[in-house]
């Protein structure tokens, strides 16, 4: 990755969030997944909708960072280290760039996210622990 | 955004990258984070440090060079790791604060010092 591909998100990241009619307070240290069943007149019609999953997630939250991706139960120092997510990010230029992400620790995250063979480990965000 | 107690209450402030962004010794640079998610503040005492970090997840070591090492101000656990580094600026005639971003932390002192209890104030 070459010097200048990242750039810090900056000003008003309000877009980052979920939408004022689906999140309050709660919403936004929690993960919302939810699966709507509606009926039509005709019962044997039956749509599944999948709503927008909300995500509150910021600079500074704390993630983990897994030894293995075979791991269930994160246990601090033994199978997982926990860390803190760095500043909002988006890669404008070179491969695979994105529009939303976040500065992490190679210390924190494996390479296997990296695009490093042979490495297993991965990392997550928990809202519900920060 | 990042949270921030700034006004004695936290509160999510807006990141401005400033143009001219030189620190100075003088500079008190803040960190978000931690396994709290607190705000700490410290006082830089030294530029361009090289130092060497153990990577636990490959078992292999990282150099990293020009490190700006910070005193903080209160109790910094590991978990600051990777943790967004900004210098708060008050908005001129306001009451606001904003977050000019500086960098990223990559280490502790205790923990570069190997020190048994790590979880402590450096």
């Amino acid at each position: 990755m070459q010097a200048g591909e990242l750039r810090i998100e900056s000003g008003d990241l309000s877009y980052l969030l979920p939408k004022p009619e689906e999140s309050n307070d709660e919403d936004l240290n929690n993960v919302t997944l939810t699966d709507n069943l509606t009926t039509s007149s005709n019962t044997s019609e039956v749509k599944l909708v999948r709503r927008q999953q909300a995500v509150g997630t910021r600079a500074g939250f704390r993630m983990w960072g897994f030894a293995s991706t075979n791991t269930q139960i994160p246990v601090d120092g033994n199978n997982a280290k926990r860390c803190t997510l760095g500043f909002a990010v988006r890669k404008v230029h070179g491969g695979n760039p994105f529009d939303h992400g976040f500065l992490t620790l190679g210390n924190c995250v494996h390479g296997d996210l990296l695009g490093i063979p042979g490495s297993r480990n991965s990392a997550f965000y928990t809202p519900n622990q920060n | 955004m990042l949270y921030s107690p700034q006004c004695g209450e936290n509160k999510l402030l807006p990141i401005i990258p400033t143009v001219d962004k030189t620190l100075v010794p003088t500079s008190e640079v803040c960190a978000f984070g931690g396994l709290h998610g607190k705000m700490v503040c410290g006082e830089i005492l030294e530029f361009n440090v090289t130092i060497q970090v153990q990577n636990v997840v490959s078992g292999g070591n990282s150099n990293f060079v020009n490190v700006v090492k910070v005193n903080m101000n209160d109790d910094y656990d590991l978990g600051y790791l990777g943790a967004p580094v900004y210098i708060p600026l008050q908005v001129p005639n306001s009451d606001e604060f904003v977050a000019d971003p500086v960098g990223q932390i990559i280490e502790t002192l205790a923990q570069y010092n190997n020190e048994e209890n790590q979880d402590k104030k450096i």
